[in-house]
């Protein structure tokens, strides 16, 4: 099983408004449920603190869900298709292949958004982090 | 100029990438809630929907700015940055 460190700081901007804008569509929910009790007009102070914890919460499910949409890729290399899970680390992501990976390998990075990065495996800097 | 390798670089390429990557993309959602907020007081008068659709918007708000700070802090200590870690300064 090969790893593979990519960098994605290159993903633009847009990319990013749209995750935080899952992330509020996550919390969106919550903050109805904060808006009708407001509306009615209670004042009870645990309101804010438990709906902040529950609203924060659901951001942050917006937040992976919207991560998986965008960062779900396919990697191609020596000709066949391989499936290959994804994980983000800061402004890096882990790719985890089937199979060991070399700097011959061309990879084929798919984003559902249709954003595609075509690169030799070798392009990427942190392939040195390669382990095999 | 600051030299490739340097440990005293003051220019931390990552940190910059994390700190421009989630200001680009929090700071605009933020900022568009702010202008609902501000559309809603001017259009619809004083009643329940607009306190609903008010503190809807201000939770919102609240939610994202705690989000931001979150994932900011998070992704600078992943990055290296806190007490007791190395970091890996190019320039």
């Amino acid at each position: 099983m090969g790893r593979v460190k990519l960098d994605f700081s290159w993903l633009e901007p847009g990319a990013m408004i749209r995750r935080y804008f899952s992330a509020a569509a996550g919390a969106l929910p919550v903050a109805c449920l904060y808006g009708a009790i407001r509306a009615s007009g209670y004042e009870g102070g645990w309101v804010l603190p438990v709906g902040l914890v529950f609203g924060l919460l659901g951001a942050e499910i917006g937040w992976r869900l919207s991560e998986r949409r965008l960062l779900s890729v396919q990697v191609a290399r020596r000709g066949e298709v391989a499936q290959a899970t994804l994980k983000p680390s800061g402004s890096a992501a882990v790719i985890t292949l089937l199979s060991p990976v070399s700097r011959a390998d061309v990879m084929l990075v798919t984003f559902p958004d249709k954003v595609t990065a075509i690169a030799p495996a070798a392009e990427y800097h942190d392939l040195r982090e390669l382990v095999g | 100029m600051p030299r490739k390798g340097r440990t005293k670089d003051w220019v931390d390429v990552e940190t910059l990438q994390i700190l421009s990557r989630h200001l680009t993309g929090d700071v605009p959602v933020i900022a568009t809630f702010w202008v609902i907020r501000l559309v809603l007081k001017a259009f619809l008068e004083e009643g329940w929907l607009l306190r609903f659709l008010l503190a809807i918007d201000t939770f919102l708000i609240l939610v994202m700015v705690l989000f931001l700070v979150y994932k900011l802090l998070r992704d600078l200590w992943r990055a290296g940055v806190g007490p007791g870690k190395t970091r890996l300064l190019v320039a």
